[in-house]
């Protein structure tokens, strides 16, 4: 495995268990992170938000795995699973924000009251939203295709490498016996 | 290992720094106030 994939695949597995951590509450007992007990007309919407959430980040460490057992054809299918992903994502996010901070004006977050941190909720949800635009996956995504040099030239792969001495190795052989 | 640099990746991320550093201060405005009372109406 390259020196990349083993920094990716790690990255994917920490951001799983962080993301278990601090959506334990929520995901497993439909809490919020101090252990209090998460509105009734908000539950069902919070546990598929923060599952969507928890999910992304499981799509993630599982593509780097795919990448990394060279399973390219299966990633970029899997990858259109993040247009579902993002969908809910997006369409819980902005309602929680909004219906959270009707049912809880006094609510604080990090020292501000919800009202005002609210624009920091809904600014991160457009930047999620330009960032999944810009990025998403694309039919023939050009960082899929095989790798080129300056000039546009492939370049020389491992495999492309050895399919190469192997059959110098056979012409070698072949010229051996020849003589 | 890849050893150059990203642009994309830098530049959204360093988009999202400023972003969210603007939104930081616009919080803290009467402004945004007056608007989160609005969206808390709907």
């Amino acid at each position: 495995m390259k020196p990349d994939r083993y920094f990716y695949t790690t990255a994917g597995a920490i951001f799983v268990v962080i993301t278990a951590i601090g959506f334990r509450h929520y995901i497993f007992g439909g809490a919020r992170p101090d252990g209090s007990p998460i509105h009734p007309a908000m539950l069902a919407l919070v546990v598929l938000h923060s599952s969507a959430i928890f999910a992304w980040y499981v799509l993630f460490f599982v593509q780097v795995l795919l990448i990394s057992a060279q399973n390219r054809r299966l990633h970029m299918k899997l990858a259109w699973s993040v247009l579902v992903i993002a969908t809910i994502i997006l369409c819980t996010g902005p309602f929680i924000s909004i219906r959270g901070m009707q049912l809880s004006p006094s609510h604080a977050v990090f020292g501000w009251p919800y009202a005002r941190f609210l624009l920091i909720t809904l600014t991160e949800i457009a930047l999620y939203t330009v960032f999944v635009t810009i990025g998403g996956p694309r039919p023939q995504a050009a960082l899929h295709s095989p790798p080129h040099d300056a000039h546009g030239q492939p370049l020389h792969t491992v495999r492309w490498e050895r399919s190469a001495l192997s059959s110098a190795s056979q012409q070698h052989c072949c010229c051996s016996a020849a003589r | 290992m890849t050893r150059s640099v990203d642009r994309w990746f830098a530049g959204g991320l360093g988009a999202y720094m400023v972003v969210v550093l603007v939104a930081s201060k616009l919080l803290l405005t009467d402004t945004w106030m007056n608007w989160a009372s609005a969206i808390l109406k709907l």
